[in-house]
């Protein structure tokens, strides 16, 4: 084999192995008015076998935010916070993506970006509707 | 042949273990904060940040912060914040030399 040649096939191979993820949507833009929920938290990981063979590696991003939206039981994440991991296990590398908001849902506004403070002026916050109205909120 | 494969088995079981040590956990990077009341949000910006894994193991300075510095190259142009975030990453494998890791992010500027 010539140098050229080895040249060329070192390159494609350097070219060869590398992968890029999907675009993950992590902090959905918010109608105008919307209701906060809960904080919730997702973790996914994925493992690159001998550095080159992804293993549940390119989806975890999505697939922490679908956990931590899950969480909440909103519809979308605010206040979003991302963190990153990695491990070395001699055979390969994991890495972890971990995702925090605070989830919201559409519709029946309590909050929205004419009262984003988080106060319910002029209207009871949903948690306390129940004793206005005779409801009880305990699980049987 | 068994006595032979005992230390050898015992060998990878502490390598592993070990290798599971060395690890790190990046700086926690706010990517989606909560948009003020009042807002325009025009025009888009994307911002990347490429950090290397040395030999797959040895981490190049800011690969903790990758994610930090994309945010902050989508905001080198101006704006407050990010809405609409979306994050992409991406990997590259250099042979003998170790791996290229890669945070996109891109959203809708707030100005």
């Amino acid at each position: 084999m010539t140098s050229a040649a080895r040249i060329t096939l070192v390159a494609l191979v350097t070219a060869c192995v590398a992968c890029t993820g999907p675009r993950i949507k992590i902090a959905p833009e918010p109608a105008g008015e919307y209701r906060t929920t809960t904080t919730g938290r997702g973790s996914a990981c994925g493992f690159n076998l001998f550095g080159v063979i992804p293993i549940a590696v390119n989806g975890r991003a999505q697939r922490a935010y679908d956990e931590a939206l899950h969480t909440t039981g909103g519809v979308g994440l605010l206040d979003v916070k991302v963190t990153e991991r990695w491990y070395y296990a001699v055979v390969g590398n994991i890495y972890c993506t971990d995702i925090e908001g605070l989830g919201y849902t559409s519709g029946n506004a309590s909050i929205g970006r004419d009262g984003a403070s988080g106060h319910y002026p002029g209207r009871r916050p949903p948690e306390l509707a129940s004793l206005f109205t005779g409801q009880s909120s305990t699980q049987p | 042949m068994r006595v032979l494969q005992r230390p050898n088995l015992r060998s990878l079981a502490w390598l592993s273990g070990i290798g599971f040590l060395v690890g790190c956990t990046g700086q926690t990077a706010m990517l989606g904060p909560r948009p003020p009341a009042t807002y325009t949000a025009s025009r888009t910006a994307e911002g990347r940040a490429c950090t290397f894994l040395v030999l797959g193991v040895i981490p190049s300075s800011n690969f903790q912060r990758r994610d930090q510095i994309a945010y902050e190259r989508a905001l080198s142009h101006g704006g407050r914040a990010l809405t609409d975030t979306t994050i992409q990453y991406s990997w590259y494998m250099i042979p003998y030399v170790g791996d290229l890791h890669c945070t996109r992010i891109a959203g809708k500027v707030i100005e």
